[in-house]
């Protein structure tokens, strides 16, 4: 059994963008995860979710 | 004689829904009908998980006979191999994790060899009681443990089970990489399991797959690192950045392309029998 992405989502906390970096992604991006991709300021974060197709609400973040 | 890469296909899996992409199959017709589609494309290996009526993970045997039925009477010349999962709710009992291994005795079942958390969010047990339960089971039941690895961890407790007479040489692994708690999927992470297995269980066969932004690198490790691949929407619900699958086909068709421009050929399943000596 396997379980799918996981994401952990934020707020970014200088200009209050909602995006999400994919769990997966911590090993790559190392100190840029969780960064917000406007203004690159640390997110605060929110919740974990797992994939939901066509949920705009966060931004994904994988570069 | 070109290689043959056996391609095993995770139709459905325990936690996407339709709201996760809506072409996951769910009940034993679509599931049915969804493994028929992936043996067509080259598949021969299906892994199976269920889903009760409200769609959750569940280890009801019934669903797991109806599935077989199913196949059976609408595509009798489907030759694929079946592997039963037998960690298909958390919440399911020892007992409920076999009793379909048991009555129906699939050629293959998978065989989850250690605990972790699940998620980051609940518990995924495999105590050491269940997991020398199942070895002795499985063994008695003529049903061929996969065993999944989700860390080099997992793969120096199936030596010990290999030690104990609990499971059976040759083992046939599957590397599981990049679900969350577990190992991340990367080349040099891959190349570290599969060598941690051969000095731990030589002679093992393995196969892998990638969840997530890993996937592609897992596939097209294996290929090149001669093992095999598994593919579906169990381990990933999009096909390619952004995109959610259109079916599981559509996986099963992409690794039989990659292995193709390889210079290899996606097994039969008579050939898979054959590479893990499934000879019953
Ligand atoms: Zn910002």
């Amino acid at each position: 059994m396997s379980w799918g992405l996981c994401y952990l989502c934020y707020t970014c906390a200088g200009c209050r963008k909602k995006f999400k970096y994919a769990i997966d992604m911590i090993a790559e991006l190392g100190d840029d995860f969780g960064k917000c991709p406007v203004c690159g300021m640390p997110g605060i974060p929110e919740s974990e979710i797992a994939i939901i197709s066509g949920d705009p609400t966060y931004e994904e973040v994988d570069t | 004689m070109a290689r043959k890469t056996i391609i095993t296909v995770a139709t459905t899996g325990a936690w996407p829904k339709k709201e996760n992409n809506p072409n996951v199959p769910m009940t034993p017709a679509e599931i049915c009908e969804d493994v028929y589609e992936c043996w067509k494309a080259g598949a021969a290996i299906a892994h199976l998980h269920m889903r009760d009526d409200d769609g959750n993970g569940t280890m009801d045997k019934e669903k797991f006979a109806q599935t077989v039925g199913l196949l059976r009477s609408r595509h009798p010349d489907c030759d694929i191999i079946l592997n039963m999962t037998t960690s298909g709710d958390l919440y399911a009992t020892d007992e409920t994790r076999q009793a379909h291994l048991r009555e129906l005795r699939p050629e293959m079942g998978s065989y989850d060899c250690g605990s972790m958390n699940w998620m980051h969010s609940a518990l995924f047990l495999n105590p050491p009681q269940f997991l020398e339960e199942l070895g002795r089971n499985m063994q008695e039941w003529g049903v061929k443990p996969e065993i999944e690895a989700f860390d080099p961890g997992m793969i120096a407790n199936a030596a010990y089970y290999l030690k104990k007479g609990v499971l059976k040489a040759p083992l046939h692994f599957q590397f599981c990489m990049g679900c969350a708690n577990g190992i991340p999927g990367s080349m040099k992470n891959l190349i570290f399991m599969k060598e941690t297995m051969e000095s731990m269980c030589p002679s093992s066969t393995w196969s892998c797959f990638g969840v997530g932004h890993s996937a592609m690198e897992i596939l097209y490790g294996a290929v090149a690192l001669g093992g095999h691949v598994r593919v579906g929407m169990e381990d990933n619900v999009l096909y390619s950045k952004g995109i959610l699958a259109g079916s599981n086909r559509q996986f099963v068709e992409r690794a039989a392309r990659v292995i193709r421009e390889y210079g290899s050929e996606a097994a039969t399943p008579a050939e898979a029998r054959e590479i893990l000596s499934l000879n019953r």
